[in-house]
């Protein structure tokens, strides 16, 4: 840990917390420019993410969820459709940001002075507990509006059979280019 | 037309309570609200669960140097002010609820003290048949000043009646 993240490190708790590149501001150098981003390219990501109990619980409890079938996995063994614990949709995000980690496709999402003006997700099916989930991204789109620099990113998250499971959407506003994104890690 | 609030009811007997029938929606209808102050200490939480920890978020000492929305402070994650306008719909009308589309945009920055509440309307209903029956709720995020933080649009399958007959 470093002194960027110790204020919170007691929170990552996790094995996946507690692996995770969570400095932002010692490898930004290492993220993708929005100056250099190609749009129409896309990859496989040769990970997978083990949707785990442990994962889910943190992401529920961390936004004030209380009901059983979310926080509570013995009642979730006897109450819930497939016998886990529900995972909350927006969960997508820790999966988005576990990928990213640098210096893969998508790391600007990690970018210091990075903004998020909105987001758009569609559900196939709910994701699970158990689930392996891959990650497909292409670059979507990218384009300045009000002096400011946009990119999109098209995320498809496919489970162990290959099914997709959400389609996501994802924008940022990002500083343009080396200098800037410099003036905000640097500050 | 009289609307009505949904998900007001929080006893332990309606926990695994039926999801309601799309039949029983109108337009109008006004789900049960969500309120919170931000504070750094949901912000970090937040931050740990989605592994989202951008120092803007995470980081007060560098926030207050780099000022990226023009303020000193923190500032909550749009994705955390998402999961909480999905959370209107999954807790008025249960956590079984299929939500099948979240389309957030995010207005305005929730800075820590930031007194914010989340409020659902049924906006359209969709009676599509074959299993493809949803409607659409419209959340807004507002702040103390009245301002709109965050606002989506939440599509949620829900059964009918006569697909239960």
């Amino acid at each position: 840990m470093s002194a960027n993240t110790k204020r919170f490190e007691h929170l990552l708790v996790t094995k996946k917390q507690q692996a995770y590149a969570g400095d932002f501001l010692s490898d930004w150098r290492d993220n993708e420019l929005w100056e250099d981003l190609v749009v129409g390219q896309k990859r496989r990501h040769p990970e997978v993410f083990v949707v785990e109990e442990e994962d889910v619980l943190n992401y529920n409890r961390a936004i004030g969820e209380t009901h059983p079938l979310y926080v509570d996995p013995e009642f979730a063994r006897h109450h819930a459709p497939r016998g886990t614990i529900l995972v909350h949709p927006v969960f997508t995000t820790t999966i988005g940001f576990w990928f990213a980690q640098p210096p893969v496709q998508g790391s600007w999402i990690r970018t210091p002075g990075a903004r998020n003006p909105f987001q758009r997700i569609e559900y196939r099916e709910r994701i699970h507990v158990g689930d392996h989930i891959s990650l497909v991204q292409e670059n979507h789109d990218r384009f300045v509006r009000r002096g400011k620099g946009y990119v999109t990113t098209h995320l498809s998250l496919r489970d162990q059979d290959d099914r997709e499971k959400a389609a996501c959407l994802g924008t940022l506003i990002l500083p343009l280019n080396l200098d800037e994104v410099a003036a905000f890690a640097t500050a | 037309m009289t609307t009505q609030t949904l998900g007001r009811a929080a006893s332990s007997d309606v926990v695994m309570r039926p999801l309601p029938y799309l039949d029983d929606l109108k337009t109008g209808d006004e789900l049960a609200p969500i309120s919170y102050t931000v504070t750094q200490e949901m912000i970090d939480a937040y931050g740990a669960a989605s592994l989202d920890l951008n120092p803007v978020h995470m980081n007060p000492a560098w926030s207050e140097r780099a000022q990226v929305f023009g303020t000193p402070s923190t500032v909550q994650h749009g994705m955390m002010s998402m999961s909480y306008m999905a959370s209107v719909v999954l807790r008025a009308f249960g956590p079984l609820a299929e939500v099948t589309t979240i389309d957030s945009k995010f207005t305005k920055i929730g800075v820590i003290g930031a007194e914010i509440t989340c409020l659902g309307k049924v906006r359209d209903i969709h009676p599509l048949g074959n299993g493809k029956d949803f409607a659409i709720v419209q959340v807004e995020a507002v702040d103390m000043d009245g301002d709109v933080v965050g606002v989506s649009e939440i599509h949620v399958r829900l059964p009918r009646r006569a697909a239960q007959a």
